[in-house]
């Protein structure tokens, strides 16, 4: 009977350090006399990778398309059947035994796909007493007077250690949920147009789209939409047009590009400003707004797309409310719920706000509150002055555990 | 000889000439999210305006105090206060407890055993056992 042995599977790291016998590791600690077996399979930490990689939280499914730095870490399973071999040959067959196993169940490997961070440099060791040629050695029996090499102290807090590219990279690009009208209206029919390019191609529509500079942004809004009496909705535009814009929302060639010219900072949408003057010189076919949006996939796609671009989710619930684009629009351009009683009172009840006898106070009235209110406060502050008091006992700076979760020191 | 009281001219009470409001500030608390606070902030929203402009007499402070149940307290030119606690009513039932720190003088409760309370001198006059005749000791 065959006996599957335990999988050392990747379930660690890429640059996995050198593979050695238990008897030479507990030989570290005391002076090295036991002889030290080292399998020599020591892997050189591999370089960091490209800052494009990181961006593989998408949904799209084919691998094929994926970076080339995503492909590399393949050749990992079978380095450590090698690894294997070199340890004990026999057991050899149970770790491609092993190996048959992990790819029936698991499919694929969870492999480490890109480099996050700067692994320590390989650990090196110093020659053993009886090798060293060289006559004029003293071994040392005292630690005064030994050079101290340093450990990994401090190594995994160094920033420069956790490259840029590693840094996790948001689905949505907005930096903060875009909320003027104009703006969201540019994005709206950004997200409709390159849906119906997706739609036209015969692509999946809600795979994930690269956002793209503002040239990419542009070439996707200068492409005109037709709607029908029904409130279908077609692109009229040339065929190179659209062939333009599906080429911007191709992952491929945006990351090609990338390499070539370097990385474009994204543009979600335009500022308000812009795209006022925009929508004005542009001027948009009024019914474009009529557009329906009953069909359920097209419609989550663009959802799914102005998420991304501003930031704006639409509840679940308000989901059957759209029906077309004006519903849509009516739904992300409306202000948000105000938080708290003031706030709305501040906001829409003016007419509470502005009687000579109604006050209100946005947060809890203290007791300190009264005292100042009442003039008393300045009395207490004056006597605690001359008594050399802190005049404001209760008041606490900035939390240290702030920073800490911050990861600053 | 008889002892004559000396005669009182008036007796000052609220309302004979003017009428004085004895509340003078009305504080209200909410909570944000406390469910007991749901028929205050509706009153907040919806009431307090009318009944705010009705009196202008009375200076209402409306502030939040987080994880409590809602209060209104009235302060009194007499130096006194009386809180109620409106946790879980209705605005309604609220507005009619505003309406009671209103018209509350700010005394204390006192307990009222005779039926009828005056505060008119009697008619016939102080008895004074020197009255009429007088008495033949």
């Amino acid at each position: 009977m065959r006996r599957i042995s335990r999988l050392r599977g990747p379930s660690g790291l890429r640059w996995s350090t050198s593979c050695r016998s238990i008897a030479s590791l507990s030989s570290q600690c005391s002076v090295a006399k036991a002889p030290v077996s080292i399998c020599s399979t020591t892997l050189t930490p591999s370089p960091v990778a490209a800052a494009s990689s990181s961006r593989m939280y998408s949904t799209k499914p084919d691998s094929s398309t994926l970076p080339q730095s995503l492909g590399g870490a393949k050749t990992h399973v079978p380095q450590l059947d090698i690894e294997a071999a070199n340890e004990d040959p026999h057991s050899a067959e149970t770790e491609i035994i092993a190996q048959e196993s992990w790819d029936m169940d698991a499919g694929e490997p969870n492999e480490y796909t890109s480099q996050t961070f700067q692994p320590p440099p390989p650990r090196s060791y110093a020659e053993r007493t009886d090798e060293i040629r060289d006559p004029s050695y003293v071994p040392a029996t005292t630690v005064e007077g030994l050079s101290t090499l340093g450990g990994l102290e401090g190594w995994w807090d160094r920033r420069e250690n956790w490259p840029r590219s590693s840094d996790f990279q948001g689905f949505i690009e907005a930096k903060r949920k875009i909320t003027h009208p104009d703006s969201l209206e540019v994005a709206t029919r950004r997200a409709l147009v390159e849906v119906l390019v997706r739609k036209a191609r015969g692509q999946h529509l809600t795979e994930g789209m690269p956002v793209g500079g503002k040239e990419e942004l542009l070439r996707a809004l200068a492409l005109d939409l037709k709607v029908k009496e029904n409130g279908e909705i077609s692109l009229v535009a040339d065929d190179s047009a659209i062939e333009l814009v599906a080429k911007d929302l191709d992952w491929e060639n945006v990351l090609a590009k990338e390499e070539l010219t370097g990385k474009v900072p994204a543009v979600p949408t335009l500022l308000p400003g812009e795209a006022q003057s925009f929508k004005e010189a542009a001027q948009w076919r009024a019914r474009w707004k009529s557009a329906s949006l009953s069909e359920p996939k097209l419609k989550f796609a663009v959802l799914k797309r102005i998420f991304q671009l501003t930031g704006q989710r639409v509840q679940d619930h308000q989901l059957p409310g759209i029906t077309d684009v004006l519903s849509l629009l009516r739904t992300i351009k409306a202000p948000p719920k105000p938080k708290t009683l003031s706030q709305e009172i501040m906001e829409r009840k003016q007419d509470l706000v502005q009687l000579p006898n109604v006050a209100f106070a946005p947060k809890r009235v203290t007791r300190g509150d009264k005292d100042i209110a009442l003039g008393r406060f300045k009395i207490i502050e004056k006597e605690l002055m001359t008594r050399d008091v802190n005049v404001h006992p209760l008041s606490v700076g900035k939390s240290r555990e702030q920073k800490w979760l911050k990861g600053q020191s | 000889m008889t002892i004559r009281a000396l005669e009182k001219v008036s007796v000052g009470q609220n309302g004979i000439g003017a009428f004085i409001l004895q509340c003078k500030r009305m504080d209200i608390h909410y909570c944000d999210h406390s469910g007991s606070s749901r028929g205050m902030n509706i009153f907040i929203r919806s009431m307090l305006q009318k009944f705010a402009a009705s009196h202008p007499q009375i200076e209402f402070a409306v502030s939040p105090r987080p994880r409590k149940h809602p209060v209104m307290i009235g302060h009194y030119i007499n130096g006194n206060q009386k809180s109620i606690c409106v946790k879980n009513m209705e605005p309604t039932e609220i507005l009619k407890k505003a309406e009671l720190l209103r018209d509350a003088s700010g005394e204390k409760i006192k307990r009222v055993n005779k039926s009828v309370k005056s505060i008119n001198p009697s008619v016939r006059g102080i008895w004074s056992p020197y009255h009429g005749k007088g008495i033949t000791v």
